[in-house]
């Protein structure tokens, strides 16, 4: 195995990493890595900085106005008695 | 298999009252709306995949359970319907896939290529709480090429479940890994070109 990446590989891992943990020789190569590149530092900060503004994006959205589709999905039930019960 | 005690919490089973669910429908439609249009870039898609929720919810309201709250049951509803259309969009051939060959950042030793390598996104290099980057956030991925932004939606709508994920794109984890990588690659940028006019403005 190879220690030492590219910036490439290492943002590959970075972004592998969030959804599943590396192999320990992932690891290890994405630490070495990091140790000697300040741009690949600075991707990963911002890599969480763009993770957190997705997971959380719903909460700094305000709310629309939804009263003219709520009318229209009231209007577009089918009626009532159709039901299973 | 009553787990009712171990949860704590039931709710209301869904009666066929119809004023029951209007209740429902206003209280809801705005939050569904809300998650819809922040994932789908077209908001009459988004506005038809919150209407189909709510009729589908309606019914299957007999078989709503009380186990989670009915805003939680919307929502799952809702997100099945969001990964439904990305599923679609794609999968469908003429959603651009000839950019997955040209487009990269790195040169061919795998080292960023100047034009594209990070540059601090401000005095506090992006590890403010990000008031001034969410407000591109949007505008950033409405940006993606569909396929692009149907990888990365996917992960947020299926839990980081990447074998979940691979299998509802019909694509191996290898090429699922490549998609991310570079939408990833392609909001980082876009974000900080955006921040960088915002700051010569001021």
């Amino acid at each position: 195995m190879d220690l030492l990446i590219s910036c490439r590989k290492a943002t590959e891992l970075m972004e592998q990493r969030t959804l599943d943990p590396l192999s320990l020789g992932g690891r290890v190569q994405l630490w070495m890595h990091l140790r000697i590149c300040e741009a690949c530092r600075l991707a990963l900060a911002q890599q969480r900085t763009i993770e957190r503004l997705l997971e959380q994006r719903d909460g700094r959205t305000p709310l629309p106005d939804s009263r003219v589709l709520e009318d229209r999905v009231l209007n577009a039930l089918p009626p009532e008695g159709n039901g299973t019960t | 298999m009553d787990d009712r005690s171990s949860s704590g919490t039931q709710y209301p089973m869904l009666g066929t009252d119809p004023r029951e669910f209007e209740r429902l429908v206003r209280s809801h439609t705005a939050s569904l709306l809300r998650f819809a249009t922040n994932r789908i870039k077209d908001p009459a898609i988004a506005e038809d995949l919150v209407q189909t929720t709510l009729i589908a919810a309606w019914e299957a309201r007999d078989r709503f359970s009380g186990q989670s709250s009915p805003r939680t049951w919307l929502f799952s509803i809702l997100k099945h319907k969001i990964a439904d259309h990305y599923r679609k969009a794609y999968r469908d051939p003429s959603n651009g896939r000839s950019l997955d060959t040209v487009d990269d950042r790195f040169d061919e030793r795998g080292h960023w290529l100047a034009e594209h390598k990070p540059q601090p996104w401000g005095p506090d290099d992006g590890t403010d709480e990000g008031d001034a980057l969410e407000r591109f956030l949007t505008h950033c991925l409405d940006r993606l090429p569909t396929h692009w932004r149907a990888a990365l939606e996917m992960k947020y709508l299926l839990d980081r479940d990447a074998a979940a994920i691979c299998k509802e794109l019909g694509i191996t984890a290898t090429n699922y890994w490549q998609q991310l990588h570079r939408a990833k690659l392609r909001m980082r940028e876009c974000l900080e070109h955006q921040r960088k006019n915002d700051t010569h403005q001021r």
